[in-house]
């Protein structure tokens, strides 16, 4: 048996840790043998910040082997429970009514669970109006994020569907009062950025077997599906991003393959390539997004 | 003959995917020459809907589409979408840097405290 010291990730830590934590994490549980029990040691555990805890989740769900969590507090695993970190609740094919009931006694948290959801056309849109329904009243943020909120989950998810090949997508969304800020992660278990442009055949010499630059080509609106007359395609990320950050002063990070991305203001904006020392199965996409808009801010003027 | 078209009665109040969207290319009867779509209740639509709803109607030429019951946002963002399609796109990208890395512990060292 193989123990990983799940650190304590608290609520002020920045996303360079956060994601320092992460890598360290999964890189410790890969290097263990795969005959071996692996267990995740939560002892030294009382906080977990929503972006180590999303993707560890994913991480877990997607591991080829069980992973065994021990050494966790009572608080702890109350948490644990409650945002369904053993077992995601999965949504398939479930009539709106249904996923309206399991999710509307979320209503009156300040967290969605951890939710996995099928790539049908029905239910991620169904998913996805539902999920936005429940953080807007989590929050009660005004139309001016409301509508910022619809268009990310909308156009994040719509992208899994049309380019990733997963066949599930997955979602979890804390919002965390002190900070006045909603932590979102979007996530799948897909081709990866670099992994969609490679089987379209398309950018490969921009992109140079670097996949930062797949990841810098996605974020600028290179869309592997134009119409053949016009660059019709593509907004959804970039607009997205404008709108987040520069707009709603919020942050914004992406990781996909063997790279990832980070855009929180003018000065910390960058995509890097980590080929030979990490890599991540799928894409994974964290959002914060405040909950109160900027004086004078309108999505309106972010898109393209 | 005359088509209308409630959009909240096939989608609820929000129009979210682009596959969503060409379900209407299916819906729209071939004997109509006019398509009236009705946006009464509708209280979002997303750019890949709105960018595949322009791609039906351009693929309508003989029907004249009319909206109905659009919010100004629905109304801006048909705007923006019809726009984008006239015109060279303009990409607005802030300048970013290109890292590589080549070990763990240099990684590291770049993320701590950021």
């Amino acid at each position: 048996m193989q123990r990983v010291i799940i650190p304590n990730v608290g609520e002020d830590e920045l996303m360079g840790d956060i994601f320092n934590h992460l890598i360290q994490v999964v890189e410790q549980t890969r290097q263990t043998t795969s005959d071996d029990t692996v267990v995740w040691d939560f002892h030294e555990v009382s906080f977990l910040h929503p972006f180590f805890l999303a993707p560890l989740a994913i991480f877990r769900q997607q591991a080829d082997r069980d992973i065994l969590c021990e050494d966790i507090t009572l608080q702890m695993q109350s948490y644990l429970n409650g945002i369904h970190f053993d077992r995601m609740l999965h949504f398939e094919n479930a009539t709106r009514e249904t996923a309206e009931h399991v999710m509307a006694q979320y209503a009156d948290r300040n967290y969605i669970p951890l939710c996995s959801f099928s790539m049908t056309d029905d239910n991620k849109d169904a998913f996805c109006s539902i999920a936005r329904n429940i953080i807007v009243r989590q929050t009660n943020v005004g139309a001016a994020v409301t509508t910022p909120i619809s268009y990310f989950l909308s156009e994040l998810i719509d992208n899994i569907y049309e380019h990733s090949g997963s066949p599930n997508g997955y979602l979890f969304s804390q919002y965390l009062e002190r900070e006045q800020c909603i932590n979102l992660c979007i996530a799948d278990n897909g081709i990866t950025i670099p992994g969609n442009y490679k089987r379209a055949n398309l950018y490969q010499q921009e992109i140079d077997n670097d996949p930062a630059a797949a990841l810098r080509l996605a974020n600028e609106g290179r869309s592997t599906k134009n119409r053949p007359e016009t660059e019709n395609r593509g907004y959804g990320i970039s607009t997205s991003k404008r709108m987040l950050v520069e707009g709603l002063g919020g942050s914004f990070f992406m990781l996909s393959d063997s790279a990832f991305h980070r855009y929180e203001r003018q000065s910390l904006n960058y995509y890097a390539n980590t080929k030979n020392i990490f890599h991540w199965d799928g894409t994974l996409i964290l959002l914060r997004i405040p909950v109160d808009a900027p004086e004078g801010f309108n999505y309106i003027n972010y898109l393209e | 003959m005359k088509q209308i078209i409630k959009l909240y009665d096939i989608y609820h109040a929000d129009l979210f995917s682009r596959a969503k969207a060409s379900l209407l290319a299916d819906i729209i009867n071939p004997e109509a020459d006019t398509v009236i779509l009705d946006f009464e209740g509708i209280t979002f639509m997303s750019r890949s809907f709105t960018d595949e709803l322009y791609n039906i109607v351009i693929a309508h030429p003989d029907k004249t589409f009319s909206y109905t019951g659009r919010n100004d946002d629905l109304r801006v963002m048909m705007e923006k979408v019809a726009d984008g399609r006239k015109r060279e796109r303009q990409l607005g990208i802030p300048p970013a840097q290109m890292l590589t890395f080549d070990s763990q512990s240099k990684l590291a060292d770049f993320l701590v405290a950021q």
